[in-house]
């Protein structure tokens, strides 16, 4: 049965084909076509009838469900504090802003009036080299300046108070330490800085003593607070060492127009001068 | 990965499109449906391979497609009453297993064996045309038509003798 002629015949029926361009096109429809995507057996249906057949695993998605919706509530509280801490930043920036603008206010009243009085509390000596004074015209980048809210805002509960209160109380205590003179801002706008930074040490003892050095004399005396944080100092008494171009006699000067103090954020130390005069600026030794 | 998946399906599809073509358009006698099919079987050996499915004979695997998609085309047309298709003494009757060379244009010889082909018993029709003009083996048709490598070299062996009675010596 596998003779020539059936072999012939077998190979004339296998001529029976697709044309060139038939074959071409029926390839290129099937090569041209994108496969779907192949749907996931893990589809929401069969998650259901896991969670039907394993109760363990509805337990684990329940409190899964609970973590998570606990862990919202303890963010949303924690997200309500944020905010109204903000609240609070924006109405002691509020205040800030009125302050600046209040303090602003006050230089140019007292600008003509008030500056040969400071002037002459300054300049006490002529033998001592001119301070380091420049004038103040942005407060606000002036990272050594208090900041603003130290000045007249609201105080915190957190140790910054300008309350009243006797040595050795809570209120007492919150000057007891040494303190170094950064500057002193006069209501003019001047700034005035020593040229030895760091020498400038005043330390307030919670016994309503105080002492301090300068850049050439130690001085000593007593001080006392009374309400709504005001400030006196007793009479000091300080060593008489002559030196060169001391700035001491500058500093002691504001020292004795101290009127009251108040702490900003940074727990330094402003003490204002009578009469509206301007402010000292200690840092935290 | 797809190039490799590309490369051999155009391997496939060069070795055996013609003889898809050629098994539907016996059965069928009409090119263009017959071109429909032959596609859409090559589509699903295409969907196979993107999806990484192993197809361990793929000459069986497309004529088995293009064997149940026939069937499906003539069941479609509703030409084949339901009592006749199921007067097979395995598994019912099988419309795709009629075949015809009208409008083939084919030669002399092969034409009419063929015809010869197309006229021996019903059961013995398919291996007979499996065997001698595909070139499958045994356990290739069993797989196609759903029986045995056994049943199917029987029925190729009595299609034969039955194919030597009607040609007498031609091809002998």
């Amino acid at each position: 049965m596998e003779n020539d002629n059936f072999k012939n015949s077998i190979n004339e029926i296998h001529e029976v084909k697709m044309s060139f361009d038939e074959k071409s096109q029926i390839f290129n429809n099937i090569v041209g076509f994108r496969a779907l995507a192949i749907k996931s057996d893990w589809s929401f249906n069969s998650f259901i009838l896991l969670m039907q057949r394993n109760h363990l695993v509805t337990y684990v998605i329940l409190f899964i469900l609970i973590f998570v919706a606990g862990g919202g509530v303890v963010f949303d509280l924690l997200s309500n504090r944020n905010n109204q801490i903000n609240n609070n930043n924006v109405g002691m920036n509020t205040n800030r802003a009125s302050d600046v603008y209040n303090l602003d206010n006050d230089i140019n009243s007292i600008k003509n009036n008030d500056i040969q009085k400071v002037d002459d509390i300054v300049i006490s000596s002529q033998k001592i080299d001119p301070p380091i004074i420049s004038k103040n015209t942005d407060n606000n980048s002036d990272s050594s300046l208090p900041p603003p809210t130290g000045l007249r805002g609201p105080s915190l509960g957190v140790g910054i108070s300008s309350s009243g209160g006797s040595v050795g109380s809570p209120q007492g205590g919150i000057l007891s330490g040494a303190w170094i003179w950064d500057n002193t801002t006069l209501n003019n706008g001047n700034v005035i800085r020593p040229q030895k930074k760091g020498v400038f040490v005043i330390t307030f003892n919670l016994d309503e003593k105080v002492n301090g050095q300068t850049d050439c004399n130690n001085f000593s005396g007593s001080y006392t607070i009374e309400n709504v944080g005001n400030l006196n100092f007793g009479p000091l008494s300080m060593t008489e060492m002559y030196c060169q171009g001391s700035e001491e006699k500058i500093f002691t000067n504001f020292i004795s127009k101290s009127k009251s103090y108040e702490m900003d954020y940074s727990c330094n130390l402003t003490i204002f001068l009578v009469d509206n005069l301007g402010y000292i600026y200690f840092i935290k030794k | 990965m797809n190039d490799d998946i590309k490369q051999k399906f155009e391997m496939i599809y060069e070795k055996e499109s013609d003889a898809i073509f050629r098994f539907c358009l016996f059965k069928i006698s009409d090119k263009e449906q017959a071109l429909d099919i032959t596609q859409e079987t090559f589509l699903r050996l295409w969907k196979n391979l993107l999806e990484k499915n192993d197809i361990l004979n793929s000459r069986a695997f497309l004529f088995t497609v293009a064997r149940n998609l026939v069937i499906d085309w003539y069941r479609k047309k509703k030409s084949v009453s339901f009592e006749d298709m199921s007067t097979d003494e395995e598994g019912g009757y099988d419309p795709s297993d009629e075949m015809t060379t009208e409008h083939l244009f084919i030669k002399a010889d092969g034409r009419y064996l063929l015809e010869k082909i197309m006229q021996l018993n019903f059961a013995n029709r398919q291996p007979v045309y499996l065997r001698y003009v595909e070139d499958l083996s045994p356990p290739e048709i069993g797989e196609i038509l759903g029986i045995s490598a056994n049943a199917a070299s029987v029925r190729i062996n009595r299609g034969i003798e039955e194919l030597r009675k009607m040609v007498g010596g031609k091809f002998n």
